[in-house]
């Protein structure tokens, strides 16, 4: 018993010493983490002689003074059917300001829309989506100048009388996330690569209108994308 | 329901009299001093109430149920989190400081006569569980969602960030003043970290331990 006795006094104290220990009376925990979405192309407007590289990175306003670019991703009916945009607008207070969009076109006769299972049919490592208008086809938008009296001033493939241009499915892969309080959202990240011409906005003629085309093109080379769509 | 469930095993010890021996009941009110983690000792209180039972020649087992609140504690973490989604960004602060713990308790103690069976002097060597701990001490979390909009809370903290119980031993020795009150000096040392568990970093940790003082009183 005298034994029991003094191991537990031993354990007590033990305990005791261990415990006072000092510890920073506040313990700090810093994480980032950024949704690997991205861009990065290099254009050449018409008179120019070089190519000029463009970048849209998530999350770059975390190091820097730089601007904070919002990746959106919508479903709606066109005339050519129902369509997949994903597009890429510039933070500037509680404006924002179009910068870059992809626009696909479902083919018809799909019957579950934008589900997983026809997302992951659709883009297909391999499948390529010609610069145009509707489906099988992809429809690349970019607004190069800064803007100005306009809010959307984009250049589109579709502008051009000859679209000229394609884009390149190399991968894809599940990708989901959480915003804390909300629910998942799944889908998959489709990583890309892209090269061609667009036509180019015109701010006096209006290309606001639907029949607006031109034959000034804006060249784009070394285009990379990674972009996330949701399944629905 | 569990502390009524304890209580009515504390009262059913002293009416079906347990092992047919020698059994009696009392109260405990305490004085506690829990070392908290800066080498400080703070303050609290705690109260039970016993059941104690003869197995054998001078000794035997004790049983307790009682409450505690015990203060002085600063333990506080604070994480910063940033979410870069596609479509939205969010800043997440949460923070959170134990000030002081209270919890219930259910403990379970041998008891033996230091010297011999006439001796004044006793000790226990006992374990305890205590459970529905709660934290005194702010709480904080703020969100900022996407561009301008957010959320902000703030008040008593618990599931999330506290473990709620705890697991631990403890020694104490007696000394009869009289007939039916005995004076008890006790260290207590939990085992647990009253802290979860966070899944991304090695948090804080409150490791219970006490000192304490109490006049156990026999009532029949």
């Amino acid at each position: 018993m005298k034994n029991l006795c003094y191991f537990s006094l031993t354990l007590v104290i033990a305990a005791l010493a261990s415990n006072c220990e000092k510890e920073p009376p506040l313990i700090t925990f810093e994480e980032v983490y950024v949704s690997p979405v991205y861009t990065q192309f290099e254009y050449r407007d018409t008179g120019q002689v070089g190519y000029t590289l463009q970048e849209y990175r998530l999350g770059s306003f975390l190091n820097s003074d730089t601007p904070v670019y919002q990746w959106n991703e919508w479903d709606k009916v066109t005339s050519r059917g129902p369509a997949l945009l994903v597009d890429i607008r510039e933070r500037l207070g509680w404006n924002n300001f179009y910068r870059f969009g992809l626009e696909f076109w479902a083919t018809p006769g799909e019957e579950a829309l934008w589900s997983e299972a026809h997302l992951k049919k659709m883009f297909e490592p391999g499948s390529t989506f010609s610069f145009g208008e509707g489906p099988g086809k992809v429809d690349l938008s970019f607004a190069h100048r800064d803007p100005d009296f306009f809010e959307d001033e984009r250049s589109k493939a579709s502008f051009l009388k000859q679209p000229d241009g394609q884009l390149s499915v190399t991968q894809t892969e599940d990708y989901s996330y959480t915003s804390p309080g909300q629910e998942t959202v799944r889908g998959m990240l489709v990583h890309c690569t892209f090269e061609g011409s667009i036509g180019q906005y015109d701010r006096f003629e209006g290309a606001w209108l639907d029949d607006f085309t031109t034959n000034t093109a804006l060249e784009i080379r070394e285009g990379k994308a990674t972009f996330f769509v949701a399944y629905r | 329901m569990t502390r009524l469930f304890l209580i009515t095993i504390l009262l059913a010890l002293q009416a079906f009299g347990l092992f047919a021996q020698p059994i009696s009941f009392g109260l405990t009110p305490r004085l506690v001093a829990p070392v908290v983690t800066d080498a400080k000792i703070g303050q609290g209180w705690a109260a039970e109430a016993w059941s104690k039972v003869e197995i054998g020649p001078g000794n035997g087992l004790k049983l307790k149920l009682g409450y505690q609140q015990i203060g002085d504690y600063n333990s506080a973490v604070e994480t910063k989190r940033t979410y870069v989604f596609p479509d939205r960004t969010i800043r997440q602060t949460e923070s959170a400081r134990i000030k002081g713990l209270e919890t219930w308790y259910v403990d379970l103690s041998f008891w033996q006569y230091t010297w011999d069976i006439k001796s004044r002097w006793s000790f226990e060597l006992g374990a305890r569980y205590s459970f529905s701990t709660q934290a005194r001490g702010p709480y904080e979390l703020r969100q900022s969602l996407g561009f301008g909009s957010g959320r902000f809370f703030s008040g008593g903290f618990g599931e999330e960030m506290l473990r709620g119980h705890d697991f631990g031993l403890h020694l104490s020795g007696a000394f009869e003043l009289f007939d039916g009150c005995w004076l008890e000096a006790q260290a207590y040392q939990g085992l647990l970290n009253q802290w979860k568990d966070f899944e991304d970093f090695e948090g804080p940790t409150v490791y219970v331990t006490t000192l304490s003082v109490g006049l156990a009183f026999r009532l029949f």
